[in-house]
């Protein structure tokens, strides 16, 4: 379990993190797109993330592993319906079809993953620390 | 106690030291006061060294007792390099004597 | 001659050094896997075997006085145990890691490693010094 080892790991955490963020992006910007290239409304995406089996090899590297992203999934939630029969995109009942994109979890989302970012960024940091302090035995 | 490696090249010059002999009638001779100084280095090095491993093992980390027992160590040693060095210095000196 | 000059403690502090370093390791997995459904966060519990490693642990084996002071085998310095953190019942992911809890873990052990490593380090530094006959500083 060396320093570049786990260095990679939290590399792969700021990657999710980010991706995530990248995710939310994409659902506030298009929180009101009725009409997508595959037909119907967009959905909300959401990065669904699983651990790199056998990251590391050896007795404690096994604990360690690296975040990898297992897909972009769309969201099966409903999408919202508003009345609004003269909507160029209304169907025949006369609703139109809003993503499932609630603004204020995006909000949440955005959040959790910033500061799940900077945790992943202080980890580095540390790891450095740790390096120059092993740097300096024998020197004081 | 095990052996301190430290204390083992230290006294390096003490068997030439220990010839010189008493000072004065009551008074303390050159080996003895080595004596003490190296006694004192030991003492400071095994205290020095559990405050290392108390910090080390968690049990009582009191961080800047052990740096301070550290530097008290530390200091002792030299002290106690400078004393012998002077003593080795002062028994050449003699014996180079012409009489 | 170096098992002479190098001994127990010596090489106990840098078996805490490794076990240190290797919690470092898993909290940094930890932190990365925040997101990660079914994640279960894990720590190496330092209780008794930090003590093992700087040979403190033959101490407790003689002072055993109730049958109940076992040292667990999961106290190996050579073969830590990792223990796992169950999630919480609200975890809809069943991701059990706490940032927080994570980021304290984390101070903790780096300033632990910069405690054990200076000390090493002024040992080593006094090692020298005698070895080199005073010569060197």
């Amino acid at each position: 379990m060396d320093i570049l080892d786990i260095l990679s790991v939290s590399a792969s955490g700021l990657t999710a993190q980010r991706v995530r963020l990248q995710a939310v992006s994409s659902n506030m910007a298009n929180a009101r797109t009725t009409r997508t290239p595959d037909g119907g409304p967009y959905r909300r995406q959401m990065p669904v993330f699983e651990a790199t089996p056998q990251s590391f090899v050896g007795t404690l590297d096994e604990s360690m592993s690296r975040v990898s992203i297992a897909g972009i999934e769309a969201s099966e939630d409903p999408p919202v319906l508003v009345y609004d029969p003269g909507h160029v995109d209304a169907n025949a009942e006369g609703y139109v079809l809003y993503p499932n994109v609630n603004i204020l979890e995006e909000m949440v989302d955005m959040m959790t993953a910033a500061r799940a970012y900077e945790a992943n960024a202080n980890v580095v940091k540390v790891t450095r620390d740790i390096t120059n302090a092993a740097l300096s035995i024998g020197r004081g | 106690m095990p052996i301190n490696p430290i204390l083992a090249g230290l006294s390096s010059g003490l068997p030439a030291v220990r010839e010189l002999g008493t000072v004065a009638p009551g008074g303390a001779s050159f080996a003895d006061r080595l004596d003490t100084a190296i006694r004192s280095v030991s003492d400071h090095q095994n205290a020095a060294d559990v405050r290392i491993a108390n910090v080390a093992s968690g049990d009582d980390v009191d961080v800047h007792g052990m740096m301070i027992a550290l530097q008290e160590a530390d200091i002792t040693l030299r002290l106690a390099v400078a004393v012998r060095d002077k003593l080795v210095d002062g028994f050449d000196r003699i014996q180079n004597m012409q009489i | 001659m170096s098992a002479f000059l190098f001994d127990r403690l010596h090489n106990g502090l840098g078996r805490v050094l490794d076990l240190r370093q290797a919690q470092h390791g898993i909290t940094a997995s930890n932190i990365a896997h925040a997101s990660t459904p079914g994640y279960r966060a894990r720590y190496i519990p330092f209780d008794q075997i930090l003590a093992r490693a700087v040979g403190k642990g033959s101490q407790l084996e003689l002072s055993r006085t109730d049958r109940r002071h076992v040292l667990s085998p999961g106290a190996d310095p050579e073969n830590p145990e990792v223990v796992e953190i169950d999630p919480p019942p609200w975890a809809a992911d069943q991701n059990s890691v706490d940032p927080e809890r994570e980021a304290v873990r984390m101070t903790e052990n780096s300033l632990m490693y910069d405690a054990v490593s200076t000390g090493l380090s002024r040992r080593i530094a006094m090692l020298r010094y005698a070895a080199s006959d005073g010569r060197q500083a």
